[in-house]
């Protein structure tokens, strides 16, 4: 299987929608910022969001408002299984990968 | 906006970025976005504080302003809203030029036909009219003129050659803040192994004070008090120097036709193409002021050009009486009747010809025929325009009665009808920039001038504009306002449509259209007729088979080796000395006195010099007397003169008649004989008086007969004796028979540019026919096959489609029978000799002009009387 080209933000937003639960606009900015430790803008995360939507590796949906949005609703997104079988496709990918280096193994194997 | 949660002084993203937010962010998406960019404040207020919640806010909302952001779901669109509006123009505009391709390639074809030769005939009128202005203060710079005024104060001629005493009177003259004199010189320019024939000028180094020809390198000044210098352009040093030149210039001398050596004192910058003084290299005049004082100071010697600067506050006419009466005085001879006249410089390369001492012709005259040939092409390629746009235009009436009902406004659909118009308009302007660019060095190679497309002149441009958006507006205009105007009821019902929009104002145009291509035909079929007359017409000079040679220095003082040598080929069958070609006189001599001259008579005469030979050569015709002998020594105190003098001059029994030249010697000269009138000078002029005399010594050209059919033979032998005697000498020469040609260069160039412009005119206006005959044609499919069904032939169907616009065009050739009568009337005055306007002109343009108008009818109209009945009335 040819994996999906997926940039490198991409695939990062691809892999916090899977960690997070309900993940929507702001929660995966933050998410953004706790674990990589960089700032994202929310109009960015919109984008590459739309994007992988586009390319069927997520689905969303409309979820409920809460009092912090003035009462407005999210659009909740959700890991598609396609879109886990292309972050596995490209995790095996890297792996190999890893395994080629002779530093690498030297150092841990 | 109350959020029951938050008290309100709880901080808040800024209003206007929220509310902007709104605005332009599409009704479904706006709560995910919203929402987040609020959430996302709330915590950024926390944890950074709330300017700079505030300001990531704002730019966020900044960073959602694009496309994705306005999207609707498809469901959701609808026509009304700006964006719904322009797509939907742009959707309607590309299926309308997809629907009607043929239409409006033919109405682009035609637009771009016309635009593009009307603006390379504006760009090269531009040209023209930008020759010698570009000189600063070139109002104030006049050039001398002399007038010749019979006694009863009548200017019978006006010349422009000058005495060089001239310009040392003015030099030091009240109100004349400078002057300069000028004389075109050929000379042979050397310098070590190279030599050149050069096109230079002598003149006072004032040149380059007056007129704006920038020094490269060395100085005016220093040169003045020197006069054994020479000023050369870049070119000419290039080309003698080398790559060096800049370095090696200033000081080389250089040896000039031989003779005198120079020294360099400056290099000139290359004189731009549009400057009427063309010269590489400038001699110090005073030199030659020096060397022949006699010459310096008479005012008889007229040779040169003078040009003054005259100070803005003073009136050129003052300076003028002032001069006249000195003049008067030291012409030394007691003829008046010379007067001088200041024109002004920057006008005199368009203006050329005198009537009375009065401005009357020249350049300017194809400058103005040719701006009112692009006005024509223009006006023709834009009433096609109108028209088939218009014709078109009614075929929508249903379209825009439909819209109307959908709701669409007047101004919705005036600007539907002008943005297709512009659409258009513009298309066919870049395509003609583009055409115009690319012709631009053709139409330099036709006319001789080296004219630059001004990419950089921002006029040019706004130009362009303007009249891209007046075209929309006026070919638009109509469409747009009728169309709109209409009611969508009796549209629909089928009611109020005729046939056309408005038939009078269309046929009016037609026939404003065949008037202008009528009138081009006429006067193109005129022009060359004249041409004709001129290159065929006999001057009563045998000019064929003549070679013409300038003759250098070197030769002038032993020119007898290079006739003998010459005479031994037998492809040559005389060599002569002339001091003209007979073909252009050029020299004007006045103040002639012999017995029984009335004491209020002054004549002037053409003056030629030349050698016996020269009436066997070229075939003339004596009435009386005889011309010149060589074997008789005292000829050369003899004259000949022909029918048109001895009648000025009112001479009975000329032969052995005495005439004394004017001048301080008081030479003596006896009439030998008359000859028959033959023309010397361009046909735009009647036959003047001329005067030849026998002095082979004062001559400047070579003629050379060959011998009929060995032409080639004849050149061959030339160059190789030529070269025998002087091999450093770079050979010229031409044949009489195209200088004569270089005469009516203009003309010949008018010729041929005034039959393309008619033919693009013709082609235009029948394409702007084919487009209309056609839409009638689908106009009346019902009517016609209804006539068929009815029993209706071919022929009356034809007869029916085309009737109205033959009339149409009938009368456009009637109307232009008489305007192009006046102009053409106008145009021939220029010419002493003129073929006329022959009444088989106005039937050919009117039978062509009808011809083509039929074909391109019957194209249409045949197909459409053709048509099987049953497809046209199965329709609907």
């Amino acid at each position: 299987m040819v994996p999906e080209r997926l940039g490198n933000l991409e695939e990062t937003i691809l892999l916090i929608v899977m960690i997070e639960d309900d993940a929507y606009g702001v929660s995966v900015a933050k998410a953004y910022d706790a674990r990589i430790g960089k700032s994202i803008s929310i109009p960015a995360v919109h984008t590459v969001l739309k994007r992988l939507e586009k390319k069927g590796l997520l689905t969303s949906s409309m979820g409920e408002a809460t009092a912090e949005r003035g009462g407005r609703g999210k659009r909740i997104f959700e890991a598609t299984r396609y879109g886990y079988n292309v972050i596995s496709e490209i995790r095996k990918q890297r792996i190999r990968l890893w395994e080629m280096i002779p530093q690498l193994n030297l150092k841990n194997g | 906006m109350a959020k029951p949660s938050r008290s309100h002084d709880n901080p808040q993203p800024p209003q206007w970025a929220d509310r902007f937010l709104e605005w332009y962010c599409a009704d479904e998406l706006l709560p995910e976005i919203q929402g987040d960019l609020h959430e996302a404040f709330l915590d950024r207020l926390e944890d950074q504080g709330l300017l700079m919640a505030r300001l990531l806010f704002i730019k966020e909302v900044l960073l959602f302003f694009r496309p994705s952001s306005f999207e609707r779901s498809r469901q959701n669109k609808n026509m009304s809203g700006m964006m719904g509006l322009s797509k939907n123009v742009l959707k309607v505009t590309l299926r309308n030029f997809t629907r009607n391709s043929r239409f409006n390639l033919i109405n682009g074809f035609g637009l771009i036909l016309g635009l593009t030769c009307s603006l390379l005939i504006l760009l090269w009128v531009h040209f023209e009219r930008s020759v010698d202005n570009f000189h600063p203060e070139s109002e104030q710079i006049y050039r001398a003129y002399f007038n010749g005024v019979s006694e009863a104060g009548e200017v019978t001629f006006t010349q422009g050659a000058s005495p060089f005493a001239l310009y040392t009177l003015l030099h030091d003259f009240d109100g004349v803040s400078n002057a300069v004199v000028y004389a075109s010189e050929e000379r042979l320019i050397n310098y070590g192994e190279v030599t050149y024939r050069s096109e230079g000028a002598m003149a006072s180094s004032s040149l380059f004070e007056v007129f704006d020809f920038p020094m490269l390198i060395g100085n005016v000044d220093n040169a003045i008090s020197n006069h054994q210098t020479i000023f050369v352009s870049q070119t000419l040093a290039q080309k003698l120097l080398g790559d060096k030149w800049a370095d090696q210039a200033v000081g080389t001398t250089i040896r000039i036709d031989d003779g005198d050596d120079l020294t360099i004192a400056g290099v000139f910058a290359e004189i731009p193409g549009n400057s009427s003084l063309q010269f590489d290299f400038v001699i110090n005049i005073e030199m030659i002021a020096e060397q022949r004082p006699e010459w310096a100071q008479h005012w008889g010697y007229k040779g040169s050009t003078v040009f003054a600067k005259i100070n803005q506050s003073v009136d050129p006419k003052s300076i003028e009486d002032l001069i006249n009466p000195i003049y008067e005085k030291s012409a030394g001879y007691g003829v008046g009747g010379d007067e001088v006249m200041f024109f002004p410089f920057a006008k005199n390369y368009l203006w050329t010809q005198f009537e009375q001492g009065v401005a009357s012709g020249g350049r300017i005259q194809y400058v103005r025929i040719f701006s009112g040939a692009a006005l024509f092409l223009i006006l023709i390629a834009c009433i096609n325009f109108i028209n088939l746009s218009t014709a078109q235009s009614a075929r929508r009436a249903k379209e825009v009665a439909i819209r109307k009902t959908a709701g669409a406004d007047r101004i919705t659909l005036i600007f539907q009808f002008l943005f297709e118009t512009g659409l258009l308009v513009f298309a066919a302007l870049v395509i003609s920039l583009l055409l115009t660019f690319l012709l631009l060095p053709e139409l330099g190679h036709l006319t001789g001038a080296e004219i630059a497309f001004p990419a950089t002149d921002p006029i040019f441009w706004l130009a362009i504009l303007a009249l891209g958006i007046t075209l929309t507006c006026v070919a638009g205009f109509y469409p747009a306002f009728v169309l709109a105007k209409y009611l969508p009821s009796k549209v629909l019902k089928g009611t109020a449509i005729s046939s056309s929009t408005n038939p009078l104002l269309r046929k009016a145009l037609v026939v404003f259209q065949f008037t202008l291509s009528a009138i081009l035909i006429i006067s193109t079929i005129t022009v060359q007729n004249q041409l004709n007359l001129i290159q065929f017409e006999n001057l009563g000079l045998d000019r064929s088979n003549v070679l013409l040679i300038d003759m250098p220095e070197p030769v002038r003082q032993q020119f007898p080796v290079l006739r003998d040598k010459l005479l031994q080929n037998s492809g040559i069958s005389a060599v002569l000395r002339c001091s003209d070609p007979p073909t252009n006189v050029d020299w004007i001599n006045v103040g002639y006195d012999w017995e029984g001259r009335p004491e209020d008579q002054s004549n002037y005469f053409y003056m030629l010099n030349t050698e016996a030979q020269f009436k066997d050569v070229f075939g003339i015709k004596m009435t009386e007397g005889r011309f010149f002998d060589d074997r008789i020594p005292t000829d050369t105190a003899g004259l000949v003169m022909n029918e048109t003098a001895l009648a000025q001059m009112g001479l009975e029994n000329p032969i052995g008649k005495l005439m004394t030249e004017p001048g301080k010697e008081k030479r003596v000269f006896r009439i030998l004989g008359i000859m028959e009138d033959f023309n010397f000078k361009s046909l735009h002029q009647d036959i003047e008086p001329l005067i030849i005399k026998y002095v082979p010594h004062r001559t400047s050209d070579i003629l050379i007969k060959t011998a009929p059919g060995e032409t080639l033979a004849a050149i061959a032998q030339l160059t190789k004796s030529w070269r025998e005697i002087y091999p450093d000498l770079p050979l010229d020469y031409e044949f009489l028979d195209d200088s004569y040609k270089a005469l009516y260069e203009r003309e010949m160039i008018v010729g041929k540019l005034a039959y393309i412009f008619a033919c693009i005119a013709i082609l235009i206006s029948c394409l702007g026919l084919f487009g209309l005959i056609s839409f009638v044609a689908l106009q009346k499919t019902k009517e016609i096959g209804i006539r068929k069904v009815l029993g209706a032939s071919v022929r009356s169907i034809i007869g029916l489609l085309s009737r109205d616009f033959i009339k149409l065009i009938t009368i456009s050739v009637l109307i232009a029978a008489p305007l192009s009568y006046i102009l053409m009337a106008q145009w021939l005055r220029n010419f002493a000799f003129s073929a006329g306007v022959q009444w088989w002109v106005y039937v050919l343009a009117g039978v062509i002009a009808i011809c083509l108008a039929l074909v391109t009818i019957s194209v249409e109209s045949l197909k459409a009387a053709m048509a099987s009945p049953v497809d046209s009335l199965n329709s609907d």
